[in-house]
């Protein structure tokens, strides 16, 4: 009994860490009667003021998992198991009333599209005060006072003519920045950005990537980054989190993961994005097969299929993440313990 | 507050068509309202002597009735008065109550479905939609009493299954849409966001096409009362002073003729109303 309640102890006083997320579950039942197992068990944790990057394949829980966070999970969709604790509280445990006032002031999310995700009948500048008005009553003022400074951080200035327009009258990299403005009107202590650059151009994804940048510098929040692209979570990610069909594969503080990958999957994005200096040599390797059919995973591990380095034992037992390092957690029977990205030793 | 003003003026100044719909609109609403102390003589008093007295420009117009009157003698512009007053009731009344029945049964439709609240609702709307209305119309006002009351309940059967159906289509494309998750994200409630969002958002759908519709429910009403089902005699709208004139249209035209080119001016004036709407709550068209 004494030991159950140190053990207790020692879980809830850890005064760094803003999120907890405890063997998330998220399945989405289909009409026909299949069940979608999108996020399968996901444990994470969010320091504050850290930044965590989650990367995976089109389909690997990714956007779920971050829904999941919010409690705005689709039709089927359904919360099964788990815990996710924020500051101490279990938000799968609070009603629907108490969920909607963390919404938005305490936890933001970006969303993937922001040509989509602005309410088109509405100006920029009716959308950021209702945004605030969700939540606190204010003059008109104060809101307005309050709008600008956030527009300020994201680096937009003429707000006076910007918050009279449609959103249908900006870009869509504007739109984003604006968006992200919007999500931080009352400096929430965790914003989760949903693939925030995914439908931008390339150069317009390095500054949206630069205004996250900037916000996080000056409200110091904690952000979960979710993306496919290894460019985006190199930049300015602490820890990384691979996933793959609904569950964890790897995860692990950045710099290690991107020099020394141990799960095969992570090797085998890591090999597919393109380097500078690898441009003559040698070509771009892709992970050979398709994601997996999430209504019939296969038996064991579930990226057996198209690992290049498959044994016996991958086919029969799912592999658990276990601790091979400290900080680092992989879910493979046999990890890579000897592979390097790069031989140059100067990245160390 | 005085920016308000001026962007409506403005509006007014960019888009004539809608500027002269909207005064002969007033003009019409301010007839309908302040009829009974405006007009020139007693609508229902006959005086046998000015019968069939034709319009002021006219040789053997009488004079005070401008615009003539008609078989017994009564006032034509005092009666075309308390016709636009019914006309103009039944008819904003009608499409008020079928926007109501249409919005709540749309919103719960669109809502629910798919589920068999969603089916039982449509195929009502499709069976409303299905059956032709002048028929529906001529068999309840022989059914029942034809007052002013039941003018109005069988006119808004004319337009609620299109309320319906448009809202329920809104609705159900709208909270798929990102932004109404984006609004959750924000932490809006569900009531919030169907009030805030889904209701603003369908003021354009619907804003357009309410003047057309209450000018469909203005010609319906005149239709109805001409074939003398509708607003019955000692009552006085537009369709029925028509029917006045139908025995002596080769002689005495005007009876039937005023009140025929008040509705069609009202109904134009709706029509250039809505179509100006139709463009300003198009975002995309709004510059």
């Amino acid at each position: 009994m004494k030991q159950n309640a140190d053990v207790k102890k020692q879980q809830t006083v850890q005064p760094d860490v803003l999120l907890e997320v405890k063997d998330l579950k998220t399945y989405f039942y289909m009409p026909s009667g299949a069940v979608v197992k999108a996020v399968d068990g996901v444990n994470f944790t969010v320091k504050k003021g850290s930044v965590l990057g989650i990367i995976g394949e089109s389909g690997s829980g990714k956007s779920v998992t971050s829904r999941s966070i919010m409690r705005i999970v689709d039709e089927p969709g359904k919360i099964v198991g788990g815990e996710i604790n924020f500051k101490n509280r279990n938000l799968l445990k609070l009603s629907e009333k108490e969920m909607s006032r963390i919404r938005g002031s305490q936890i933001s999310l970006i969303f993937q599209d922001p040509t989509t995700s602005f309410n088109p009948y509405m100006t920029i500048g009716e959308q950021l005060i209702e945004a605030y008005l969700v939540h606190k009553k204010a003059s008109k003022e104060e809101i307005k006072q309050r709008c600008i400074e956030v527009l300020k951080m994201v680096g937009i200035s003429n707000h006076e003519e910007i918050m009279k327009k449609y959103p249908c009258e900006f870009s869509a990299g504007f739109r984003q920045r604006i968006f992200i403005a919007m999500s931080m009107i009352f400096k929430p202590d965790l914003l989760i950005a949903d693939e925030p650059t995914t439908s931008l151009g390339i150069t317009i994804q390095a500054e949206i990537i630069e205004a996250l940048i900037d916000v996080k510098k000056e409200a110091g929040n904690s952000v979960i980054i979710i993306t496919h692209d290894f460019g985006v979570v190199s930049q300015f990610s602490d820890d990384i989190f691979v996933m793959y069909a609904g569950r964890c594969v790897e995860s692990s503080p950045k710099k290690k993961l991107l020099l020394y990958p141990r799960h095969p999957y992570t090797v085998g994005l890591i090999r597919s994005v393109p380097l500078l200096e690898a441009r003559k040599t040698k070509r771009l390797k892709s992970i050979k097969g398709f994601p997996p059919d999430m209504v019939n995973l296969p038996k064991g591990c579930a990226f057996s299929p198209r690992c290049e380095f498959v044994q016996p034992k991958c086919l029969e037992e799912q592999p658990m993440l276990r601790e091979i390092e400290e900080g680092r957690m992989v879910a493979c029977h046999y990890p890579l313990m000897d592979y390097r990205t790069s031989d140059d030793t100067t990245l160390e | 507050m005085s920016e308000r003003i001026k962007k409506v003026l403005s509006f007014l100044r960019k888009n004539p068509s809608f500027t002269i719909g909207l005064i002969i609109i007033l003009i019409t609403l301010f007839i309908a309202i302040f009829a009974d102390s405006i007009v020139p003589f007693d609508p229902a008093a006959s005086s046998p002597k000015d019968r069939l007295a034709p319009p002021f420009w006219s040789s053997g117009a009488k004079p005070g009735h401008i615009l003539g009157t008609d078989y017994i003698g009564r006032d034509l512009v005092s009666r075309v008065f308390m016709g636009i007053r019914t006309s103009v009731f039944i008819s904003f009344l009608s499409v008020g109550t079928a926007i109501i029945i249409g919005m709540t049964v749309g919103l719960i439709s669109g809502l629910s479905h798919p589920g068999p609240i969603d089916s039982i609702l449509m195929r009502i709307t499709d069976i409303q939609m299905g059956f032709p209305f002048i028929v529906l119309a001529i068999i309840i006002l022989t059914l029942v009493e034809p007052t002013v009351t039941s003018c109005i309940v069988v006119l808004s059967l004319a337009s609620w299954p299109a309320y319906a159906r448009v809202l329920r289509s809104n609705v159900m494309l709208e909270k798929e849409m990102d932004y109404i998750a984006a609004a959750k994200a924000m932490g809006a409630s569900s009531t919030r966001i169907a009030i805030k969002y889904l209701g603003r958002n369908f003021l354009p759908s619907i804003l357009p096409v309410m003047p057309m519709d209450i000018a469909g429910a203005i010609i319906t009403e005149s239709l109805l009362s001409f074939m003398s089902i509708g607003i019955q005699p000692p009552n006085i709208s537009l369709g029925n002073i028509m029917a006045d004139g139908r025995n002596y249209i080769s002689t005495s035209w005007w009876i039937t003729a005023i009140p025929g080119v008040v509705v069609m001016i009202i109904v134009l004036a709706l029509n250039l109303m809505g179509d100006t709407l139709q463009k300003y709550f198009d975002p995309k068209l709004n510059k």
